[in-house]
């Protein structure tokens, strides 16, 4: 099974050296989306694979992984795995995404969320409990941006966020269409605590989840 | 009598008519645009100065105090105002994605194979 990585980036250029040599090293084919960042990001990316493609302002994370993934889907993936671009997952978890592809047509990372920072957890479990009880899917971890799925699930979830409610809306989508899927266990390391999910986003996914469940 | 309010009120619509004219001027608005804030501000300094000529039409829609209907008749302004802009701005972002994309993506040609043509990726991207 021909597998892509699609990772979306924003102004990483001091991380994603590690994560995209690692990627190379266990021999990974990846995209990689920098969306909009002000530093060297793409220069630092390019040294590591061709398929950089860069947004020129910066739309969000679900803009980037929707890029990512057509890109992907085109250069013949026929699946696609989602990971950050800052190192907070593991290269080394890959192999029980790519195990579970043969089965699944989604696959959920789930984190522990040992070492999770409070406000963070109590965001994920509202909106888990909510996503469950709009959509009657359940996944431990909703906002666990490390997730895959296959050419055929893509064409049926294809989302339309643009920001952090993409994961949210993957989750939505994948229990609207009824898709095969499950979780893995994966490791999660936070570096930065003022990037990615904030009160505010949470807020913002909060909303759209109704959105999504009223479409 | 006119109060003080009212003439702030009308003093501040004469404020948003220039404001509107000088739009205009920077061709930022056309002529019917400007004809449509110039009648607006119009309608409301107005309602302003003679505000019991819309007494009768408070009492059409049940509505005792005048007060209640500009605070009403303001609500309904404002709501259908963001609502308007709400669906622009969607609207707007689509398409701002939907370019931003377009060009990402013909990075993608450049950057080494030859896979994707124009016309692939307007497909892909609807």
């Amino acid at each position: 099974m021909k597998i892509f990585i699609v990772i979306p980036a924003f102004n990483e250029e001091t991380r994603i050296g590690k994560v995209l040599s690692e990627l190379r090293t266990r021999g990974f084919d990846f995209v990689v989306v920098d969306d909009g960042s002000k530093d060297k990001t793409s220069q630092v990316a390019k040294k590591y694979t061709p398929y950089v493609l860069r947004h020129s302002i910066n739309l969000g994370k679900g803009a980037a992984l929707k890029t990512g993934c057509l890109a992907a889907f085109k250069l013949g993936a026929e699946a696609a795995i989602l990971m950050d671009s800052d190192g907070q997952h593991k290269a080394s978890d890959l192999p029980k995404f790519v195990h579970a592809l043969k089965t699944y047509d989604v696959v959920f990372g789930a984190r522990d969320f040992k070492g999770t920072p409070a406000v963070r957890l109590l965001g994920n479990r509202l909106i888990t409990i909510l996503t469950s009880l709009l959509f009657g899917i359940k996944v431990g971890d909703i906002l666990c941006g490390f997730k895959a799925f296959s050419r055929g699930a893509f064409n049926k979830i294809r989302w339309s966020s643009l920001g952090y409610s993409v994961e949210t809306e993957i989750v939505a989508l994948a229990g609207k269409n009824h898709l095969k899927y499950c979780e893995v266990p994966v490791a999660t390391v936070y570096y930065d605590k003022f990037k990615g999910l904030t009160p505010e986003t949470g807020l913002e996914i909060l909303f759209d989840l109704i959105l999504f469940r009223l479409r | 009598m006119i109060f003080g309010l009212q003439i702030l009120a009308v003093v501040f619509a004469l404020v948003m008519i220039y404001f509107a004219y000088v739009n205009f001027k920077r061709k930022e608005i056309n002529r019917v645009e400007l004809s449509i804030w110039v009648s607006a501000w119009g309608a409301a300094s107005f309602m302003v100065l003679f505000p019991d000529t819309l007494r009768a039409f408070a009492q059409t829609f049940f509505i005792s105090r005048l007060l209640d209907l500009l605070v009403l008749g303001g609500f309904v302004l404002v709501i259908t105002m963001v609502a308007i802009a709400y669906v622009r701005t969607k609207r707007i972002e689509k398409k701002l994605e939907r370019f931003i994309r377009q060009e990402a993506l013909k990075g993608l040609i450049n950057s080494k194979s030859k896979t994707l043509n124009s016309k692939q990726i307007q497909k892909f991207n609807k």
